[in-house]
């Protein structure tokens, strides 16, 4: 019995690593510029040893804040053919696994707890942030699910033993983990509004992961807070994010939405177990966070579509259950085929219509390597920043490593301006200023600004087309 | 071999818990800074005390500082200076005094810090625990690694508690007289007098005796107040500011706080036997948010919390010994981060010879008449070192159309309006620029064509430069 659910599993994990791999492999190039970020920090590690600690292409030089395992890890694996694209699908899909397990600790039932794992495999949000990306975050996310699972099954030495190890390399990984000392403040916090008792053992290793934590995040981040304070937490993001509820839901996934939230009401209120109340407290964390703009929205939504598929564990138990006492119940597989089908309909197809090649032509930033002089400044808009360090190896303009960076609020500004403004004069005075060389203007930008071409560029002679797409300051 | 182990242990925390090993360590730390970048002033507060100090031994107390601010009344704080002058009446020299007196005070307060607790009967442990986490603290540190407004008041106000402690009454008198001086510094150093007199008269002795000092103290401030006009030293500043590791200058080590807070866990065990404890405690936390600099009080306070702490974790009950050594030791290390982070720090504040060249190059060159315009960082240097006028420096208190001076600044570093800037130089005398590469490197701009750097460069009828080394700039305004 137990095998036949272990295949099941094995078989949603490996339909959920196809899916992935399937997408990844769709196009030649990774999506997100950052993956390329994060190719030029292991370029960097192979051949220096060393992380970038200062970028003298970014922001036309600045330093970085690099936690460096993430790096090191794919350092090691990077002599394996296409691991960028396998790799980041093992990590998501690896989820299945974990999340099934979790759920398994929450309800003790074999069929739910597969129905949690298959939810988790395929979140539409993961095509906007995780497919064919090279992000940290496809390591982060399952490093703070399995912590998850080692806390709640803590009492068992061998998970303590893996929890303290995570709580050491999560730090070491990202700052995500101010995410999971958030975690852990809202847990104790709810735990004692429910006047649950922790046992010894959690409330220590709780007091010790907090400690370890924020020393490591200290030690790495002295230099932005002794910069920017306690801002630190915004990042020097200039980014604004807007909310749009329609897409909130689409993006998290209907199922997981509406389940999340019924199990949410029922393991709160009603069940009061322990580990729906740690779920709890992750969503309440991702909340926070994102109230008062400390984690970009689609981060949070990724953290929150975890927490809410977790949550969804209790809410299909019970729906079972309920089944069971109806009248209904010889209908049980009718329904379990029809809540594969929703889950086709509402999950599966959102998340492979939500993806979308980011990049399919890059040939213009070749021709600008080759055209270009080697201390050339190129000026793309922000999401295209970190292709001009990778592919050009030339100076960019901005990126989106806004921490330390010099005035990003500014110079976000001031891309706007050049792409969106109306002024020759201004234009060229910004230009000036940051002795930009090249302005580079593709569809997306054109798209993205709402413009058919940069409208002052008959005003003068200074700003001229090279090339299609590229236009140079030749005075 | 377990034998051997609890000897081993018994022989490590003897050693650990040896004053003379506390104060020898002390003395390490404190001196270390100086004898790595050699025994000569260091800080923009040395600087300004060393010229405060120089002319008042040279002509008296002035009425008038012509060189701060382009010209300021003379309305300092003179209880750090005035203390100088008279001890430069041994012949030791001012600049020997800047130097060497906070790492002698810094030494001393160790001591009286450390026999002050041991009056109070606190275990080896405790006590011990207490002066190394006070020698690690970023607020000790910066009051006894360099001169600054903290070092002389900090120390006194150790000594006469020390003397109060004392069971002879010769003492007591000595005491008198060290409350006496302590009015001549700001209010939040007799602010912490008082309180903790307070205290000690209520726990130790009789209130009515508290009545004499109080009543010293009051009498000079009011007649300190009535000449040098200084009020209760409502200083804003910002929240973080009072962390070290969140960028405060002399702010509080985090993980101290952590500490402290277990000690406050652990004196609430004994919920309101400690009534006077939290009271102090409270009443010191509302003082900070009026005056930061009440901090190097509050660190006092919060050490032998933190000590109490750190014993209270040891000796709670853990379910694992390896996590509780392990968070011990995390805490232990978060201390020492925030020690050795502020001396890191601090030795970048030096200033360098490259500085030093073009400060001469100032004080040879130029006017003493012109304004030398800078960032605010080197406000006191240009006064002290090129002895030339500042456009501004970090003494705002009652500086000359300071909200004025703070807006042009802003308006001549990004500004490319040549009429207006040049407009602004006029009113305010600026005849030279100084312009250093950690300004062109983040602490003003970012890139090498901002607002004043753009003008500069492309209006050589107006400003010529005339000194460049190593990314040090002398401009002239013509």
């Amino acid at each position: 019995m137990k095998n036949k659910y272990l295949k099941i599993l094995f078989i949603i994990f490996f339909l959920s690593l196809f899916f992935n791999l399937y997408l990844s492999f769709s196009s030649p190039y990774l999506n997100n510029d950052k993956s390329y970020f994060n190719l030029r920090v292991i370029d960097n590690i192979k051949s220096t040893g060393l992380p970038i600690f200062y970028d003298n292409l970014s922001y036309g030089g600045r330093y970085l804040l690099i936690q460096p395992l993430f790096y090191y890890i794919f350092t090691i694996l990077s002599f394996i053919p296409l691991c960028f694209k396998i790799f980041p699908a093992l990590l998501i899909s690896s989820l299945v696994i974990i999340n099934y397990f979790i759920a398994k600790e929450i309800t003790n039932d074999e069929r739910s707890s597969l129905f949690t794992a298959l939810l988790s495999g395929f979140i539409p949000i993961y095509s906007k942030v995780l497919i064919n990306q090279f992000s940290v975050y496809n390591l982060v996310l399952p490093l703070i699910a399995f912590m998850i699972l080692c806390f709640i099954k803590l009492e068992n030495k061998k998970y303590l033993k893996w929890f303290i190890l995570g709580s050491f390399l999560l730090p070491l990984v990202h700052s995500s983990s101010f995410l999971f000392l958030f975690i852990l403040l809202f847990y104790i916090l709810l735990m004692n509004a429910e006047d649950l008792k922790l046992t010894r053992l959690k409330k220590e290793t709780l007091i010790f992961s907090f400690f370890l934590i924020f020393l490591i995040n200290i030690l790495f981040f002295k230099k932005a807070f002794l910069q920017y304070g306690f801002s630190v937490a915004y990042g020097n993001n200039p980014l604004n994010y807007t909310f749009d509820v329609f897409q909130i839901i689409y993006l998290l996934g209907i199922i997981p939405l509406i389940l999340g939230i019924f199990g949410l009401y029922q393991g709160f209120f009603k069940l009061k177990k322990e580990p729906i109340i740690l779920i709890s407290s992750m969503i309440l964390g991702v909340l926070f966070l994102l109230l008062f703009n400390i984690i970009t929205f689609e981060i949070g939504l990724l953290f929150l579509s975890f927490g809410l598929v977790i949550s969804s564990s209790p809410a299909i138990k019970n729906l079972f259950i309920y089944l069971d006492k109806t009248k209904a119940s010889h209908l049980k597989k009718s329904i379990t085929v029809l809540f594969v089908l929703l889950f086709v309909v509402l999950s599966l197809i959102p998340t492979y219509t939500g993806y979308e090649k980011e990049f399919v032509e890059l040939s213009d930033f070749e021709w600008i390597k080759e055209n270009s002089n080697r201390n050339d400044v190129i000026l793309t808009y922000l999401d295209h920043g970190h292709l001009v360090t990778y592919f050009n190896e030339r100076q960019n303009f901005i990126d989106d490593n806004f921490l330390l960076a010099p005035d990003p609020h500014e110079r976000l500004n001031d891309v706007n301006l050049i792409y969106s403004g109306w002024s020759y004069n201004k234009a060229l005075e910004i230009l000036h200023e940051y002795s930009v060389d090249y302005i580079y203007i593709n569809e997306d930008v054109k798209k993205f600004y709402n413009i058919d071409d940069l409208e002052y560029i008959q005003d003068g002679e200074c700003i001229r087309e090279v090339k299609r797409n590229i236009y140079k300051v030749v005075c | 071999m377990e034998n051997a182990s609890e000897k081993l242990k018994g022989i490590y925390t003897r050693l650990f818990a040896n004053k003379y090993y506390i104060f020898l360590f002390g003395f390490i730390i404190i001196t270390l800074p100086s004898l790595i970048r050699g025994f000569y002033l260091h800080g923009q507060e040395s600087y300004f005390y060393y010229r405060i100090s120089d002319f008042i031994i040279n002509n008296g107390i002035p009425n008038y500082d012509f060189l701060s601010f382009g010209g300021r009344a003379f309305l300092y704080n003179l209880g750090s200076s005035l203390f100088l002058v008279l001890t430069n009446l041994l012949g030791i020299g001012l600049n020997n005094l800047l130097v060497f007196l906070p790492l002698v005070f810094g030494f001393l307060s160790l001591i009286l810090f450390y026999n002050i607790l041991k009056f109070f009967k606190f275990s080896n442990n405790i006590l011990s625990f207490a002066c190394y986490i006070l020698i690690l603290s970023p607020a000790f540190l910066y009051t006894f690694t360099q001169f600054t407004s903290f070092t002389v008041p900090l120390f006194l106000n150790l000594l006469g508690f020390f003397l109060i402690t004392r069971k002879k009454i010769i003492f007591h008198y000595l005491a008198f007289v060290v409350y006496l001086i302590l009015p001549m510094f700001r209010f939040v150093h007799i602010l912490f007098g008082l309180l903790i007199l307070l205290f000690y008269f209520y726990k130790i002795e009789k209130l009515k005796k508290f009545l004499p000092y109080s009543a010293i103290i009051l009498l000079t401030i009011y007649l300190n107040n009535l000449f040098v006009g200084f009020g209760l030293d409502i200083i804003p500043h910002s929240f973080y500011e009072l962390f070290f590791d969140f960028g405060g200058t002399y702010g509080l080590s985090i993980f101290l706080l952590f500490l402290a807070f277990f000690g406050l866990t652990k004196l609430w065990a004994e919920k309101y036997k400690h009534l006077f404890y939290y009271l102090f405690f409270v009443l010191s936390i509302l003082i900070i948010a009026l005056n930061i600099k009440y901090l190097i009080y509050f660190n006092l306070i919060l050490c032998i919390l933190a000590a109490l702490g750190l014993r209270h974790i040891y000796q709670l009950k853990w379910s694992s010994k390896l996590i509780r050594n392990l968070t011990v030791m995390l805490l232990i290390i978060g201390v020492l981060f925030s020690g050795l982070s502020f001396l890191i720090e601090n030795s970048k504040k030096d200033v360098d010879d490259n500085l030093y060249d073009a400060l001469m190059f100032l004080k040879s060159r130029t006017s003493p008449r012109g304004v030398i315009f800078s960032h605010e960082k080197y406000g006191i240097y240009i006064n002290t070192i090129s002895q030339r006028k500042n456009f501004i420096d970090f003494n705002y208190a009652y500086a000359p159309r300071l909200d004025l001076r703070l807006f042009y600044l802003d308006k001549i570093y990004y500004s490319r309006d040549l009429t207006k800037v040049l407009d602004i130089f006029k009113e305010f005398r600026v005849s030279h620029i100084l312009i250093t590469p950690e300004m062109k490197d983040g602490l003003v701009w970012n890139t090498n064509n901002n607002g004043l750097l753009f003008l500069l460069k492309n209006n050589p009828d107006n400003f010529n430069l005339i000194y460049n080394n190593n990314g040090y700039e002398i401009w002239g305004i013509s």
